[in-house]
């Protein structure tokens, strides 16, 4: 029996039985029209399943389709993508992506107890103990009070008023009281994990219950113990993960198409994970549609993650109250800025008292790009964002210009790090002080190097030696095989950083039969010593 | 340096079965021995007392023994003698660092990787031997490879046919990947027969939670999987260093293994059936108390690693998948894990599935499956398999 045929029986019996599995989304990258994907992906699986456009109503995106396999279980990553390029063969497709669930963007976890066994794969490394000496340092450091007091000066916009920033996140708990009141209802929110509800968090399931609720006010809490960066901003969220460690590709690439639909000026992502040609798609329309794009270098597994380490997306690392870098921060060539990451004030969506009132301080890149995009928000209020488009010369986009004026406003601590952690920590006084055309004076050499094809293939380098990543060009130089070469990649690294690392003879990746094919020989270390 | 503790520290302390603060707390203090439930026996096995200069000693001496077997520098002229002890030197002081933080009420977390590695090099100076079976007898015990492992000399000569009779029947779990003629097969774990066609292991040497997963489970019998098409996957109960013998046994699937959440982590793998394979193992009915187990062996096989620590390589030398013998003794039980034997012998990954014994008693008393070098390795005693779904396959 072989492979497919071996996942498809199992895949039947779940369908045929009383079984309540969630189902399996592949994304259908194709020319072909959705009758006839369903068509050839019914007679090649001979199971239920249903074919749609992934993005309702955008005609430039509408070669991706969702595939749909209802009531059958994920099985295991090497499994999804051999069915993934099964298809992709019989569909003539340009690439047949999974939706995998991935938890490379680590959130605060629980922590196990001393010893046990769980602890094995716990990043006890990369969360800090120490509390900051001053609670309110994230706003602080970022030059917050002093932006607004400046615009306010000016006789500017303050506050971001005007600016809408959509949130791609977990939802929110929307009676929580360091939120502004109806933000679920408010136009543009939305719904992707439960289609046609508000965009509620129920914190059941999952890790980190909550998540957006903590990001979403460290944009625009009104006021109290804490406040937002951008507290008259609109923030509109969209739930499209269920928790910021399951990551599935295709609802944030759905929320990203939303969200530039209904009229985003900012985009920001507190999740990540691998590489999806949707969401990048995605992502690239929204920039072009001048759209500012942000999105979390990561948590815990050392290289950024994707959407953050697409050259379109501003990518932000994370630093703590004595402008050193904050110890899980994801980090690497492709990060723009750093902004604050460790103990930031932030609603506690965990408060689980009526009304939800708990205020404490959050860790991780989340709230580092919760804050930029607070600061974006400011940006775009104080020149206007209709007069920035105007003045923008030709080909030029909105991100860019942020980018370029974001790194070049930045507090630059001595031995700050920039090869790995951007240009340095965000300055919002600083950055509302820049003329916006200066941005256009220096030359294309600060903007983020290298394509996918280079991104994807340091990474390999970085898991697994320059040369493994030699032998896996076979593989980089078809798209297909993207997401999961990151998968290996990203496995390897956050093993290298747990005590599974000195414990544990770690087996060969794990990879699909069609991806060892082509890559005709083992993904070892390429030191040699071992699988 | 902390040398008596307060109250609060020593409760903190309690909460920690830590093999380190039992073997390595210096002599005197309120923390001696206590840990074990047992008083520091001036002739045991242990020798107690801070990280020193006999340890750095054992340790250089030891690097020196394995640097004899590398090849000669060619033209370089080096101080081999100069760097084994300057290794062992800053072993032993990282090491005494560790234990300033543990003895000051620090948590085992608090400890980075080269501390618990340097535990782990000066714990293996106190007697923690991984000796190679060499078919039908075991690497002879030396103060050279083994320094501080004399004491086990003895035991090993009264329970050596035994050790050896236990180790036929345990193997080393052989993958080999059907997709690459050139790919060399991997060792995933260790499994033991409990009948003539069935072997027991843990579920994460199927399903390791990172990396090559062996097995897909079955939908509507989710307890049992089948071995994927694209591997093959065997057992082979005579990868050791001794001579070359047939002893491999394809894995044809799995009646059992424990959900994904399962507390026991446990697999049963259906073997092909051959003339002349090793007996099975019989497997102990009861819990013993840790006093009544003491001393005890773990058979495993040491899995290759990307990078060898230099305390691994001070205990494996070079980790090659053959086959191993492990001593030690046990430790406190764990009140979170009651179904865990908590215990200090040298194991490494690769040992995943591998067979505990009691030296002396016939019977395995438990399945290996996690060590940690500062808190202590575990398995699951056969009494807790036994009250467990997969005891209706043990007889």
């Amino acid at each position: 029996m072989n492979e497919l045929a071996e996942i498809v029986a199992v895949w039947r019996e779940e369908q045929g039985g009383a079984g309540a599995a969630r189902g399996v989304r592949f994304v259908v990258e194709s020319g072909r029209s959705a009758a006839d994907i369903a068509a050839a992906a019914a007679r090649l699986l001979q199971l239920e399943l249903s074919v749609t456009a992934l993005f309702a109503d955008q005609p430039a995106l509408a070669r991706f389709h969702a595939l749909d396999i209802p009531g059958v279980s994920r099985l295991d990553r090497a499994d999804l993508f051999e069915v993934a390029a099964v298809l992709r063969r019989a569909l003539d497709a340009e690439t047949v992506e999974p939706d995998l669930g991935t938890d490379y963007f680590l959130p605060e976890p629980a922590i196990p107890a001393e010893g046990a066994p769980e602890g094995i794969d716990f990043t006890f490394w990369c969360w800090a103990r120490k509390l900051p000496a001053d609670e309110n340092w994230a706003i602080k450091k970022a030059r917050i009070p002093e932006a607004w007091q400046f615009a306010q000066d000016q006789g500017r916009p303050v506050a971001g008023v005007g600016s809408v920033v959509f949130q791609p996140d977990t939802g929110i708990v929307d009676t929580h009281v360091a939120l502004p009141p109806g933000m679920a209802n408010r136009p543009g929110a939305a719904n992707f994990v439960e289609p046609g509800r508000p965009p509620v968090d129920p914190r059941t399931g999952g890790h980190n219950p909550g998540h957006g609720t903590g990001t979403g006010s460290v944009i625009a809490s009104p006021g109290g113990r804490m406040k937002g960066v951008a507290p008259a901003a609109t923030v509109v969220p969209l739930r499209c993960v269920e928790s910021v460690a399951v990551f599935d590709q295709s609802p944030v690439a759905q929320a990203i198409s939303h969200a530039e639909r209904h009229g985003a000026h900012v985009i920001t992502m507190s999740l990540g994970g691998v590489p999806s040609s949707a969401l990048h798609a995605a992502a690239r329309q929204a920039v072009a549609s001048n759209v500012i794009v942000v999105a979390a270098a990561g948590n815990c597994v050392g290289e950024v993650v994707w959407p953050a380490r697409y050259d379109e997306v501003i990518a932000i690392a994370g630093v703590n109250e004595a402008s050193r870098p904050w110890q899980g921060s994801c980090r690497g060539p492709s990060v723009a800025v750093s902004a604050p990451a460790e103990f930031v004030l932030r609603a506690d969506g965990t408060d689980r008292s009526v009304p939800p009132a708990a205020v404490s301080g959050g860790q991780g890149t989340s709230f580092a790009v919760a804050m930029t995009a607070g600061i974006a928000a400011l940006w775009l209020a104080f020149h206007g964002r209709d007069r920035l488009i105007a003045e923008l010369p030709g080909g030029r986009t909105l991100q860019e210009q942020f980018r370029r004026l974001l790194r070049r406003a930045v507090q630059k601590p001595p031995g700050f790090d920039t090869r790995k952690f951007g240009a340095g920590i965000v300055d919002a006084l600083a950055l509302l002080q820049l003329d916006p055309a200066s941005a256009w004076q220096q030359s294309g050499a600060e903007e983020a190097g290298g394509d996918e094809h280079d991104s994807l293939r340091s990474l390999v380098a970085a898991a697994f030696g320059e040369g493994a990543a030699e032998a896996a060009l076979p593989a980089l130089d078809d798209r297909q095989h993207h997401a999961e070469l990151a998968c290996a990649a990203l496995d390897r690294l956050r093993a290298a950083q747990t005590r599974r690392a000195q414990a544990e003879a770690l087996p060969p990746p794990l990879l699909s039969p069609s991806l060892r094919g082509r890559l005709g020989a083992p993904l070892y270390n390429s030191d040699g010593a071992g699988p | 340096m902390t040398e008596r503790f307060d109250e609060a520290a020593a409760a903190r302390l309690e909460r920690v079965p830590s093999r380190a603060l039992r073997l390595l707390a210096p002599r005197g203090s309120d923390f001696e021995g206590a840990e074990s439930g047992r008083a520091a026996a001036p002739e045991g096995p242990s020798r107690q007392g801070l990280p020193d200069s006999i340890d750095s000693g054992h340790i250089a001496r030891r690097l020196r023994a394995a640097q004899a077997m590398l090849a000669p520098d060619r033209g370089v002229i080096r101080d081999r003698d100069g760097e084994a002890q300057a290794l062992a030197d800053d072993l032993v002081g990282t090491a005494r660092g560790a234990m300033d933080v543990l003895l000051e009420g620090g948590s085992r977390e608090s400890l980075s990787f080269p501390q618990v590695l340097a535990l782990e090099a000066v714990l293996h100076t106190r007697g923690r031997p991984a000796l190679r079976v060499e078919g039908d007898s075991l690497e002879e015990l030396s103060e050279d490879k083994h320094p501080g492992s004399g004491f086990w000399r003895i035991i090993q000569n009264q329970h050596e046919h035994a050790i050896i009779d236990a180790a036929a029947s345990t193997g080393a779990v052989v993958v080999n990947d059907k997709m690459f003629s050139n790919g060399r097969p991997w060792v995933q774990g260790t499994a033991w027969l409990i009948a003539p066609d069935l072997a027991i292991t843990n579920r994460h040497v199927l399903f390791p939670p990172i990396g090559q997963i062996l097995g897909r489970r079955r939908a509507g019998a989710p307890t049992q999987a089948r071995i994927k098409g694209d591997l093959d996957v065997l057992v082979d109960f005579a990868f050791d260093n001794g001579p070359a013998r047939e002893r491999r046994y394809r894995v044809l699937d799995v009646p059992f293994v424990s959900g994904p959440d399962d507390t026991i982590d446990v697999a049963l793998l259906r073997l092909e059936q051959l003339p002349s394979s090793p007996p099975p193992l019989r497997v102990a009915a009861a819990t013993l108390e840790a006093r009544e187990l003491d001393r005890l062996y773990v058979i495993g096989h040491p899995g290759r690693m990307p990078d060898v620590p230099d305390a691994v390589r001070l205990v494996f030398n070079e980790p090659d998948e053959r086959k191993r013998v492990s001593y030690g003794e046990t430790m406190d039980p764990d009140e979170n894990h009651p179904q865990d034997l908590v215990y200090d012998p040298s194991t490494i990954g690769g040992f995943s599935g591998g067979s505990v014994f009691a030296f002396g008693a016939p019977e395995v008393v438990a399945l290996h499956y996690w060590g940690d070098a500062a808190a202590g390795n575990r398995a699951m005693t056969c009494a807790a398999l036994r009250a467990h779904a997969v005891g209706a396959f043990l007889t």
